[in-house]
Parts: structure tokens; C-alpha cells; sequence
């Protein structure tokens, strides 16, 4: 589990090579980190994450999180820019609530859609 | 920023929560001292600063423009705005009463929120069919079971009194009977309800002093301690009332009847689909910032779903005692009647696939006196 600092210390480096050092998130022949746009994560206020994926040719289909504890997801349905070399933005996520947060990435490669799974504690 | 950048961030963050007031706040000389946790600190402390600075809204060009808050001022009070001539805006949301009416209902089976701290508010209403403070107030201004006004009418107001009529060319040229005019009339009534700040609190005080490590903490009244440790502990009201408004933004179902004399009231899905369709949300033509206004992210990625039928805001909590009745039903009558709410919540009237957060308090009657008297504190003296 990550504390919402180690959301910064867990952040990823933009442009990296494949394969992506650790700590990046794998499944399948898939690897992918991400890293909060300009601030830190507020509980109610809405952020954007940068997602690396490797391979660079991969897609990033989706983004989204939920809250397991408490039954629900965000109220808002994040979108989706490439930026070049597997570099994705995600922009209009937010987290209403405090607590644990699951961060889902979906990336396809090579006809299979592989999941990858974060977890986000804010205080 | 680099990565090295957020380490120091993160760093120094850390060191701040550590660095907070001792564990041990004495609350009043013979009381039992009340005890905060790190966590528990760290969650008083993300209820403020308050106020918070002020950040103009790129929507309305004119929001920030002295000249436009008192033409806004002087509209807001003014019943020729109506069709009728009876209604102005003041006469539901009465600077006397913190900017609402201290009625049950009002329209559609719903209480009439307060404007304070409204220019904060990223959703307007209770279902917030509104995506900002100018749109909020063309609502009202326009409807025809409210204000009822027309382009026609308020043309006619703002030929006929030079005075108002000179403030209005001033911001936005010579007025033309056409909607366009009614939304820059919502615009410089939404420039003066951006005004409308609640004012510091103890408990204001108290959080400031916490988070300074300050001994002044501790002329905060024990009991206002006691209930504001249930707030952000056991009682899990931080989980939504959160950040320095004491609300998230956004919606929920606590169980509160969602049924009326009308019919079922929709509660936030049916303001999702008002939002989605309206012209004038901060997508459409008439916002002034349009793709680049950052408040607009809201709209551009909220979704639609079933769980939000019967959802309704999460109302900030400052300025409560002054904005009695309670719930966007106006059903409790006081703060004890709220705190009851959710001390003997009925969870066979939640959502069944909704939000698992809530269960009943079960609340002694000391614990109830504590959280109600901590409530009292977010009101100014």
C-alpha cells in the first residue's frame, strides 16, 4: 500500500526506456508508471496523471479508480491524450473521498488488454 | 517537476504533520484533555485555511470587476428584476438569514441553500444542475415558477433607470433585449454572491493554533474538542465534509426521503442531465473561458449513472446556525435533529449498490451534545 507521499516518491520518470525500472507496475508483457501532474492529490479537487507505458507502441485504453471499501468509483470518466513514446495523459480524474483509492490501468499490446492495479491511500 | 522536488515536497510535508501541535491538547482547566492522533490532526488540519484566497472564475470575464460586483449588489435586491415585481433574488436568499429563507421548501420540494461561500462551489444546487455561479443565478432569474424575468422586461428596466442602465454599458455595452443580456446580468449577480465569504470561526481558530503547535488551542471549549474528535474519527464525517468548506463537492444518499408530494425527486441525476443538456454550462457558447477554463474539467469528464438517482450535494457545513432547516428536504428542524440522523441512520433506506460508508452512530447522549456543540463552532460567534 502507498501513503498519499509515497504518490511522489513512487512517481515516474517521463520518457523512460523500456523496460521501465521499478518500482513500474507489470502484467503480462506489459509495464506502466504514472506520476500526479503539478500538485500533489487533493481529496475533491480533480488532477491529471502522466502514464509511461512500455511497450512505447502500447495503447493506454483506460484509466479509472475505485474504492473497494466503500462499493464506489470516481464521479468522473478520465480522458485519454498520447503525448509520444508511450507517454499518455490522463486528465479529469478525482478523488472525493479520503482513504483507499484503487488505480486501474488498461494497456493494450499485441491484441491483449492487460490490467495493471495501483494502490493510493490519501490521508 | 522533478522527481527530487517531490521527495522534498513529500519530505517536508511529513515533517509539517509530525511537527503539528503535541498530542495532548489541554482543553480548559478541570476538563479531561482531549487527545488528537497524528491522523486525526492531520484531518483538522486539511479543514482549512480559511477563507481561502480567491480565485477569479474565467467564465465570467467580468467576476472579479469591482464595478460589476455592485451592479451585481444592487440587481440582488432588486424585485424589477421579476416579472411580477414582487420577487428578487434577496427575497429567497435573505442577507438577514445567511442568504437563505429558513423555510422547509421552497421550489420542487427543496430547501433554499445559503449563497455563502457559493463562489467556491464547483456544482450549484442541491443536484447541481449547475456548473457555475452565473448559471446558477439565470436559473432562478428566469424561471417561470421564480423570477420569471425576460430579455424584454429587463431591457426595458435598464432603459428606463439610467443609472443602472450607465453600470451596465460600463461592463458590457449598450444592453440588447436578448438572452445574451440576461446572462450578463446572471454574471454581475454571480460577481457579488462571489463576495459572499463566511467569516472565521473558532473553530478556525483552534485548527490555525493546531496546526502552529500554538498553546493557544487550547481555549477551544472542550466539548467542541471532544465532538470535533468524533468528526474526523469514529463518526467518519471528515469521509465527505471535508477540505476548508467542510464538503468534497460532490453528492451522496445519507437516507433521507427522496419522495415528494410531485412524485420522486431524481436528486443528482436529474441535475446531470439538466447540466449535460443545458446551453449554458461552461461548455457552451455563453461561458467566457470555454475549453480554457480549468473549472470546466468538471463537466467535460463527469459521468451519468444510476447510482446517482436520489443523491444529493454535500452541503458545506460553515455558517450552521444560522441556515436552519436542515437537509436538502429542509427536514430537521435543528442541529440535534441532524446529529440524530445519522446517530440512528435507517440503512434499509440507502442505496443497495451504494456507497458502504454508512452505518448508524449509535451515539450516547454526551457524544451527541459534543458533536452538536463542535457543529456550533463552524458558525461566527
Amino acid at each position: 500500500m502507498k501513503l498519499a507521499a509515497l504518490v511522489f516518491l513512487g512517481a515516474a520518470s517521463a520518457h523512460a526506456a523500456c523496460p521501465l525500472p521499478a518500482p513500474a507496475l507489470q502484467q503480462g508483457g506489459v509495464q506502466a508508471t504514472w506520476k500526479v501532474v503539478d500538485a500533489p492529490i487533493v481529496v475533491g479537487r480533480h488532477f491529471a496523471l502522466d502514464v509511461q507505458v512500455c511497450p512505447a507502441n502500447a495503447t493506454l485504453a483506460r484509466v479509472d479508480a475505485t474504492m473497494p471499501e466503500h462499493k464506489h468509483g470516481m464521479n468522473y470518466r478520465p480522458s485519454l491524450k498520447p503525448l509520444g513514446n508511450g507517454l499518455w495523459r490522463a486528465e479529469g480524474l478525482m478523488f472525493h473521498m479520503p482513504g483507499r483509492w484503487v488505480l486501474r490501468l488498461d494497456v493494450q499490446a499485441d491484441g491483449r488488454t492487460e490490467q495493471l492495479l495501483d494502490t493510493i491511500t490519501l490521508p | 517537476m522533478k522527481a527530487w522536488a517531490y521527495r522534498v515536497l513529500a519530505i517536508r510535508a511529513l515533517f509539517a504533520l509530525t511537527a503539528l501541535a503535541p498530542c495532548l491538547v489541554q482543553a480548559a482547566a478541570g476538563a479531561e484533555p482531549v487527545t488528537f492522533t497524528a491522523q486525526e490532526r492531520a484531518r483538522i488540519a486539511a479543514h482549512g485555511p480559511w477563507p481561502p484566497a480567491r480565485v477569479a472564475d474565467a467564465g465570467n470575464r467580468v467576476d472579479t470587476q469591482p464595478e460589476a460586483i455592485e451592479l451585481g449588489r444592487r440587481l440582488f435586491s432588486d424585485k424589477r428584476l421579476s416579472a411580477s415585481g414582487q420577487t428578487a433574488c434577496a427575497t429567497c436568499h435573505d442577507p438577514q438569514r445567511a442568504f437563505q429563507n429558513g423555510q422547509r421548501f421552497s421550489r420542487h420540494g427543496r430547501n433554499t441553500p445559503s449563497l455563502l461561500d457559493a463562489g467556491l462551489q464547483r456544482w450549484l444546487g442541491w443536484d447541481g444542475a449547475k456548473d457555475s455561479l452565473w448559471a446558477a443565478s439565470l436559473g432562478p432569474l428566469t424561471a417561470s415558477d421564480e423570477m420569471a424575468a425576460t430579455p424584454g422586461a429587463v431591457h426595458t428596466l435598464l432603459v428606463k433607470d439610467r443609472d443602472l442602465g450607465a453600470r451596465y454599458r460600463k461592463l458590457f455595452a449598450a444592453p440588447v433585449a436578448d438572452v445574451a443580456m440576461l446572462v450578463n446580468v446572471s454574471k454581475a449577480l454571480a460577481a457579488y454572491q462571489s463576495t459572499l465569504v463566511s467569516p472565521r470561526t473558532e473553530f478556525d481558530k483552534f485548527r490555525d493554533a493546531l496546526v502552529r503547535g500554538d498553546a493557544a488551542a487550547a481555549r477551544y471549549a472542550p466539548e467542541a474538542q471532544r465532538g470535533l474528535k468524533l468528526f474526523v474519527g469514529q463518526g467518519r464525517c471528515f469521509l465527505c465534509h471535508t477540505g476548508p468548506a467542510f464538503t468534497n463537492g460532490e453528492f451522496g444518499d445519507i437516507g433521507r426521503p427522496f419522495f415528494t408530494a410531485a412524485g420522486a425527486d431524481p436528486g443528482r441525476w436529474g441535475g446531470l442531465q439538466q447540466l449535460l443538456a443545458s446551453p449554458y454550462n461552461r461548455l457552451g457558447a455563453y461561458s467566457d473561458a470555454k475549453p480554457k477554463d480549468v473549472r470546466a474539467v468538471a463537466t467535460q469528464h463527469v459521468v451519468v449513472e444510476p447510482r446517482h438517482f436520489g443523491e444529493f450535494k454535500v452541503p458545506g457545513l460553515r455558517g450552521l446556525q444560522a441556515t436552519a432547516p436542515y437537509f436538502h428536504d429542509g427536514s430537521a428542524a435543528a442541529l440535534q435533529d441532524v446529529v440524530r440522523h445519522y446517530s440512528e441512520l435507517d440503512t434499509n433506506r440507502l442505496h443497495a449498490d451504494g456507497v458502504g460508508l454508512l452505518q448508524p452512530l449509535r451515539l450516547t447522549p454526551q457524544q451527541a451534545t459534543d458533536l452538536t456543540a463542535f457543529l456550533k463552532t463552524l458558525s461566527a460567534p
